[in-house]
């Protein structure tokens, strides 16, 4: 055996093992949704390519507008999420 | 002196080099304790931080490898620049602020902070200098490349000249010199590239329709240029990639180091948020750049070799300086594109070197005399160059982006599952972290070992053994699975052992 029990119980005794719930959640629920948006890119490129390859705007396509929304879907979730939790600490 | 030699880029290459002597040489004297060697004393600001991560992760494969893969493959490039870009929310919202809480130097001090600290040590360090490897070859094939083209400078010797710079940058300036080296590459790559965007979009008269029209016209494969077609093909291997991009940030030690240069959480929050925002406005200059290399550099008869591009597709960028903004633009992104190779491998071999000299020498043989630390972190940062120039030497044929995604596939699934599990779920044991984690190294090794990239490619196979490459969609749930099975197992076991008799 190589785990003590004694590391396991200083670690569960530490304040700083984890963040407080409320983050904890909101994080796994975001990263949730930013894995189903890309992994939702990538199917929709296997299963209908040639519809992504169609013009949206002027001949510029859906395959290159909605990987451009990604990019800054995420940045914006990003910024969203620091604004928000580091505004939390504060208080 | 190679066909694009001109004095405007030997000048500035010459600065380059100069410039990151120079703050070498200044921030020597700051160097002389661990904090200050590992970490710079965690006094950077969000913002400077950020845009060391983002320099970080805008490398030489970031920006010459997926612009030569958009003018060889169209779209199919671009879905890189996405997935390099997807990684950071998860870093963001599942990792940066736990790490940061509770490590000091690397991501092995929170490994290490409530599970069993030797094994986890020596676990951290192979799995990180495996991704190093892989990451620094990708690198050093791309200054080869770079600088035998444009200075005419053998292959071999442009190598060990990228391997003794980065050498002295790290043990003379720490992460001081690497942080700053960094920042003022960042800083020049995003107005470079705004640059050669602004000029490319003008010879279309601003219509991001003309230039689409004209690349469609002149790429040889016309308008499949515009779809996916790889992930047609191999979907599992186009979603294995997708996986490996996603999660593997999260395992990278030299991006995840980073966030114990600052002085507390919050600003490690910040930094993601500089870093995502900065790489998500470079890839969407990189996709212009890129179609503007197909519809400006393709049709050019001077740019064009035997098998493509003259230097390779990896040159795309650089030719498409030259068209657009003549000698000096030229120069410039050159310059600038060695630069972001010395700043981006002398990141790695700090990494390395700091797990050779914290995680195995001070933690696990336990010597606590710092300065002795020191100078084996020095020692490791020589042993690290010499290392990286002979894997840039032995696998110069290989696409530079297409490397990184090795190294990715690696991050994601050996260092990923232990990292985060140890963060967030209590019943994770050291037994379960090491099972997990070796299964995920080892699986991730073999099986690119035995993939397209290294048994066929580089082997010279017919077939390669395992079909898909990355092999992260395998061995990412294989290496959460193992850890979570032995952890269960041995608590149960444990729980039984202790039960009394009825």
């Amino acid at each position: 055996m190589i785990d003590s029990g004694q590391q396991t119980t200083r670690a569960h005794s530490d304040p700083s093992f984890l963040p407080r719930e409320g983050a904890t959640a909101l994080g796994w629920w975001l990263s949730g949704a930013v894995a189903c948006a890309y992994f939702g890119f990538l199917v929709a490129g296997v299963v209908v390519p040639q519809a992504l390859a169609r013009p949206a705007i002027g001949s510029v396509p859906w395959s290159f507008l909605l990987s451009a929304g990604l990019l800054v879907g995420v940045s914006a979730l990003t910024g969203m999420y620091v604004l928000i939790v580091n505004a939390r600490e504060v208080r | 002196m190679g066909a694009h030699a001109n004095s405007l880029s030997i000048g500035l290459f010459i600065a380059v080099v100069a410039a990151t002597v120079a703050i070498t040489w200044l921030t020597a004297r700051g160097t002389r304790s661990r904090s200050a060697f590992y970490s710079a004393d965690g006094n950077l600001s969000a913002f400077q931080n950020g845009l060391a991560i983002a320099g970080d992760y805008m490398s030489a494969a970031a920006f010459l490898g997926v612009t030569g893969l958009i003018t060889t493959n169209g779209f199919d490039g671009m879905l890189y620049g996405v997935g390099f870009v997807m990684g950071w929310p998860i870093v963001l919202f599942l990792v940066a602020e736990r790490l940061r809480r509770l490590g000091r130097f690397n991501f092995a001090c929170a490994l290490a902070h409530r599970l069993s600290e030797r094994p986890m040590r020596i676990f951290a360090a192979c799995s990180s200098l495996t991704v190093i490897a892989f990451y620094l070859i990708a690198q050093m094939v791309g200054a080869g490349q770079l600088v035998e083209l444009l200075f005419g400078i053998d292959y071999a010797y442009a190598v060990v000249l990228v391997g003794v710079l980065m050498t002295c940058y790290v043990m003379f300036g720490g992460m001081l010199a690497t942080t700053w080296i960094q920042i003022i590459k960042a800083t020049l790559l995003l107005a470079s590239a705004a640059l050669l965007t602004v000029l490319t979009l003008a010879r279309f008269g601003f219509d991001p329709s003309a230039l689409i029209d004209r690349a469609v016209a002149v790429h040889p494969r016309h308008g499949a240029i515009l779809a996916p077609a790889a992930l047609g093909k191999d979907p599992i291997s186009g979603l294995s990639l997708g996986l490996a991009l996603l999660l593997g940030t999260s395992g990278l030690p030299h991006i995840l180091m980073r966030f114990f240069t600052v002085p507390d959480v919050r600003a490690a929050r910040g930094s993601v948020f500089f870093a995502c925002t900065l790489n998500a406005a470079f890839f969407l200059m990189v996709y212009v750049i890129g179609f503007g290399a197909v519809a400006l550099v393709l049709p050019d008869p001077a740019y064009r070799a035997a098998g493509g591009l003259v230097g390779g597709a990896n040159m795309a960028a650089i030719h498409l300086s030259q068209v657009v903004g003549g000698d000096a633009l030229l120069g410039l992104i050159s310059a600038v594109a060695f630069a972001t190779i010395l700043a981006v491998v002398s990141g790695l071999t700090l990494a390395g070197a700091s797990t050779i000299s914290h995680d195995l020498y001070a933690r696990v043989l336990r010597v606590s005399d710092e300065r002795r630390e020191l100078q084996v972190g020095r020692v490791a940062t020589v042993g690290i160059g010499i290392v990286a120039v002979l894997l840039g030497l032995a696998f110069r044929t290989q696409n530079v982006a297409y490397m990184v995604s090795l190294a990715f596939a690696i991050a994601a699934s050996a260092n990923f599952p232990v990292l985060l599990l140890s963060m967030t779920w209590r019943g994770l044991t050291t037994a379960g972290a090491l099972a997990g984690g070796l299964i995920g190294l080892i699986s991730a090794l073999g099986l690119t070992i035995i993939g397209p990239a290294i048994w066929v490619k580089t082997l010279g196979y017919a077939a390669p053994i395992f079909p898909y490459d990355p092999p992260a969609i395998l061995t990412v749930p294989l290496a959460f699975v193992t850890a979570w099975g032995v952890s269960v197992w041995q608590t149960r076991s444990k729980r039984y052992a202790l039960a009394p008799a009825s």
